[in-house]
């Protein structure tokens, strides 16, 4: 209770001044600008707004920070549900459900309620922040390699709810997501894999050209070659702009839930935001009752409002090793790290003593944050649906546009474009012939994270199978697994049993 | 007689071929394992593998049958038939086609804002658009608009002048 | 209500600097092989505001450009600015592992050497409660048994790979036989020794001064030649592991520029890093002052490469 208390008096009696309002303002408002452009993820807006704060004082300028921060990550949502072209990896699962209620005239509940959940998320993830901070810091440092791989088997394990009508294709496209993640030098060995001799594909393929080539550009084929003649179908997207009392209604569990899920991943070093949102996605899908899991794939409102909402608890989770170890888990945090160094603060276990106004101060500003960019945000949201009322080509020019933009600007090279191309290609295919997308997205993620700490884990343990067995953390995950892959399997055998005559 | 390969056959044997050129790279890399017992080779097997198995497997499965496929399509009444059983103009993807790639090997020696240019237009026309002009000025106009922001950021484009306007 | 012309005064200031960008053509570039926001970023935007700053330059563009420790901005640097006299490449280290790893068709005789302007020591940490209370217990234990000690550092072939490969063959361990395990980016290292996931850990001094600081780890040594100024840390040599080895970061200039313009851009350099605006990042970010210029950097250069090859073949890294 004493984060509580040095909250109010020393917190927000810093960040409450009419000047550092104002920057939080200029903070949410640059942040969503900027944010929205794909491939300018949170990260590179952070960094390119930098030098922005240098005339400010530095309380003011971390707050204003902190409003870009939550600006990019809203403005990352807006095209992925809009325009269908994920920006960066942690919106890639809002594009999935979100563009499908975007085309069905249902983009205004989708912005709302992936701004409400964003705005949820990170309220009752920074008041865990604020109360259990160098708590949960020295909890999550006891993970090791061992409990990261049972994580991530448990997160495969997950897949099988996304797989699709058909397993076998479901099967196919994670293979093909996983054999994509190989690609680039192997970190324990230093060893390059799959690069052909290019030295473009040394770092491997980045999943903002995935992501963007398999929705956007494949997309952008298919309605090319199959859909010119559907005219019709772009004229019902006025709809309504708020969430009906029904989307208020299925949109809450799923916004707790996602927190519940994103908060501690944030955590975790090494957990990263794209996990979250994809655990929160298959979870929504699995919990909805069948009536619902059926719209899923076509526009459920369940499948933005979690992983949204699992996006931002993560991205606010982050700041608690950054802040009381000076650890930072994501490139995001990492930024924001290089600005605290501007100012000569060292985050780290001595700053909450070193600049109480400073960290308090910040972490006030991270509610004013939130509260602007709801603000902010909710009356802009008939605005963005309105960018849908481009006619057709143009739109569809745009999105290109801003997917080859977002692939090109940050290594500019031609070769990039070249893979957006042939993904898109891939991504076209797919439609096609009905290859579901989330395996590969998954694949293309864990798959290469869950290689890294199984070789770490073993070689720290020089190959010893059993530590998953004996890390307690480790069994329960592996525990939990099983079960996940054994009951519904059991209760429907059951069902068929007792329904038998 | 020549049999019939479906179009889900062509991806099987894509699948296939992606398993072996994985199994031909991976006698390349090193077997040396460290400390952990598995090295860098391990992984990329069990894919391998599995892309053959499962290529395989959809190879036979998908071999055209005499009845018509009747499981899937009575699930969807939301859909109208054409969605389903579309014809598709290989025209526009062409088109399509061409504004990307002359997109890519334009970049760098005509500059973002005049590549781009000609990359969203060719989409338009792709997508059948009726207003050539005005969407050409637009285009023109968002790409434009997008280099002086990215210009502001201090991300510089490849540009036709250096340190241009365009 | 005086203070809302103010309020939009300071907001328009703020802004001003971006909207700088846009004066004359006449104009320098700085290719930064990484993405905005990491280290060779900031060297190259720190150096671009100094020239800026000093008047010395009217627009300075820094070019981005990611990807296999520098090489790939390397190449387009080589291959775009030939002859460009007022062209800089940031590299550094990283970079001579990089260039021997990946097999590289680009390196550094294609470039003009200017000037090393800065580093970090590496520091082996390992957690308060470890055992191990000096280096020697620590690399006794590596004698003993290699695989048991297993040491955290950056990405493999780089620095703190080079330098814990180094410690092991100077106790007669081969380097190969080093347990290491390779973490990407200081956040997710720093952690597995907090948690006591990795016997020891090494990486730049700056990167964990406020952990030792706060005695959450303990440190053993540092790579420098001489103890540090104010850091009360014994070196790995007068521990009797003879190891001396830095991340330092470069500047390059352009292929085929003529010898009177490559001693330009020197002096331009150290007139820019004398700036204030250099100085207080370099006090700010606990850079070590590593100026060198010219021939002496040349053989330094060479130097180093010699070591690095010599060392990652030990390593059995990028074979």
């Amino acid at each position: 209770m004493d984060g509580l208390y040095n909250l109010f008096t020393v917190g927000f009696a810093t960040a409450l001044t009419p000047m550092n309002l104002l920057w939080a303002l200029v903070g949410c408002t640059l942040g969503t600008a900027i944010g929205v452009l794909p491939g300018v993820g949170p990260a590179v807006t952070v960094a390119l707004l930098l030098p922005v704060t240098q005339s400010i004082d530095p309380t003011g300028a971390l707050i204003m920070l902190a409003g870009v921060y939550y600006g990019a990550m809203f403005g990352g949502s807006t095209t992925s549900i809009l325009l269908n072209t994920p920006g960066e990896a942690g919106s890639i699962v809002s594009a999935l459900e979100g563009n499908k209620m975007a085309k069905a005239g249902r983009g205004g509940p989708a912005l709302s309620t992936a701004a409400i959940g964003s705005f949820v998320a990170g309220s009752i993830a920074t008041v865990l922040l604020t109360v259990l901070a160098p708590l949960i810091a020295t909890l999550t440092l006891k993970l090791g390699p061992v409990e990261m791989f049972a994580l991530m088997v448990l997160t495969f394990a997950a897949v099988s709810a996304v797989l699709g009508n058909s397993p076998l294709k479901g099967v196919i496209s994670l293979l093909i997501g996983l054999a994509i993640g190989l690609i680039g030098i192997e970190q324990q060995s230093g060893q390059a894999r799959f690069t052909f001799g290019s030295a473009a594909l040394l770092d491997g393929i980045d999943i903002v050209v995935i992501a963007m080539g398999l929705f956007a550009i494949g997309e952008t084929l298919y309605t090319a070659t199959y859909e010119n003649h559907l005219k019709a179908r772009v004229e019902s997207l006025a709809g309504r702009f708020w969430m009906s009392k029904e989307d208020w209604r299925r949109s809450w569990k799923p916004w707790l839930r996602g927190t519940a899920i994103g908060f501690p991943f944030g955590t975790i070093p090494a957990g990263g935001t794209e996990m979250p949102t994809f655990l929160s996605y298959s979870a929504e899908r699995k919990l909805a009752p069948p009536e619902v899991q059926k719209e899923f794939g076509k526009g459920a409102i369940e499948g933005v409002a979690g992983p949204e909402a699992a996006n931002n608890a993560a991205v606010t989770g982050t700041l608690i090793p950054l802040l009381t170890l000076g650890i930072p888990t994501s490139a995001t945090a990492a930024i924001m790290l290089a600005a605290f160094q501007q100012y000569n603060i060292a985050p780290g276990p001595l700053l909450f003593d070193t600049n109480p106004e400073l960290v308090w101060g910040l972490i006030a500003s991270l509610y004013i944050g939130n509260v602007m960019l709801l603000i902010l945000n909710l009356p802009l949201v008939g605005l963005w649906v309105q960018l849908l009322k481009v006619p057709r080509p143009l739109l569809y020019g745009g999105i290109v546009v801003l997917a080859t933009m977002g692939a090109y600007a940050l290594r500019q090279n031609w070769f990039d474009l070249l893979l957006l191309y042939i993904v898109g290609l891939m991504g076209f295919v797919m439609r096609r012939y009905d290859f579901p997308v989330v395996p590969l997205i998954v694949g293309l993620i864990v798959g290469p994270m869950a290689e890294k700490f199984f070789r770490r884990a073993m070689s720290i343990n020089q190959g010893d199978l059993t530590v998953f067995l004996t890390h307690p953390v480790s069994l329960s995950l592996l525990i939990i697994t099983l079960a996940i892959l054994i009951v519904p399997t059991y209760l429907k055998r059951r069902q068929n049993y007792l329904n038998k005559p | 007689m020549l049999k019939r390969v479906t179009g889900e056959q062509w991806i099987a044997l894509g699948v296939i071929l992606i398993g072996l050129i994985m199994a031909w790279q991976i006698t390349g890399m090193s077997q040396s394992t460290g400390y952990a017992g598995i090295g860098p080779r391990f992984f990329p097997s069990v894919i391998a593998a599995g892309l053959l198995l499962t290529g395989v497997i959809l190879f036979i499965q998908s071999r055209p049958s005499k009845h018509p496929e009747t499981e899937d399509k009575t699930q969807d009444p939301d859909h109208p038939l054409d969605y389903e059983t579309p014809h598709p103009n290989w025209r526009m993807f062409s088109i399509a086609s061409a504004a990307l790639i002359l997109h890519m090997s334009l970049i760098s020696t005509l500059g973002f804002t005049l590549a781009g240019t000609i990359l969203c237009f060719g989409i338009c026309l792709a997508l059948e658009t009726e207003n050539k002009i005005r969407d050409l000025i637009l285009s023109f106009l968002l790409v434009l608009g997008l280099f002086h922001l990215f210009k502001w950021l201090g991300l510089n484009l490849p540009a036709l002048i250096t340190g241009g306007v365009i | 209500m005086k203070r809302l012309p103010r309020l939009i005064a300071t907001c328009l200031l703020a802004l001003a600097p971006l909207s700088l960008t846009h004066a004359e053509i006449d104009q320098f570039k700085i290719m930064a092989p990484a993405n905005p926001g990491g280290g060779w970023d900031t060297i190259a935007r720190t150096l671009g505001d100094a020239l800026k700053a000093n008047g010395q330059a009217k627009n300075v563009v820094v070019e981005n450009k990611a990807g296999a420790g520098g090489t790939i901005g390397m190449a387009q640097f080589i291959n775009n600015e030939k002859g460009n006299p007022n062209a800089l490449l940031v590299a550094g280290a990283i970079t001579v592992g990089a260039i021997e790893t990946n097999k590289s068709p680009v390196n550094f005789t294609m470039v003009a050497p200017i000037a090393r302007l800065m580093g970090e020591y590496d520091v082996v940490v390992v957690p308060e409660n470890s055992p191990y209370k000096t280096l020697t217990e620590l690399m006794d234990a590596v004698k003993k048994d290699p695989g048991s000690v297993s040491f955290g550092g950056g990405s493999a072939g780089g620095v703190d790979h080079i330098i814990a490969g180094l410690m092991a063959e100077k106790v007669g361990v081969e380097g190969a036989k080093v347990n290491y395990i390779p973490f990407a980016g200081g956040g997710e290292g720093k952690a597995a020794i907090l948690g006591g996931q990795v016997t020891a850990y090494l990486s730049g001094y700056g990167e964990l001064t406020d952990l030792i600081s706060a005695k959450k780890v303990r440190a053993l040594g540092i790579s420098s030649d001489k103890k540090l100024d104010g850091v009360d840390i014994p070196t790995l040599k007068e521990q009797g592991v003879d190891v001396v080895l830095a991340n330092w970061r470069a500047v390059f200039g352009a292929p085929d520029i003529k010898d009177e313009e490559k001693a330009a851009l020197i002096k331009l350099v150290e007139e820019a890093v004398k700036s204030p605006t250099w100085q207080d990042k370099a006090k700010a970010s606990q850079w070590t002052d590593m100026m060198l210029t010219g021939d002496d950097f040349k053989k330094f250069l060479e130097e180093e490469q010699k070591v690095t090859a010599e060392t990652l073949k030990k390593l059995k890294i990028g074979g």
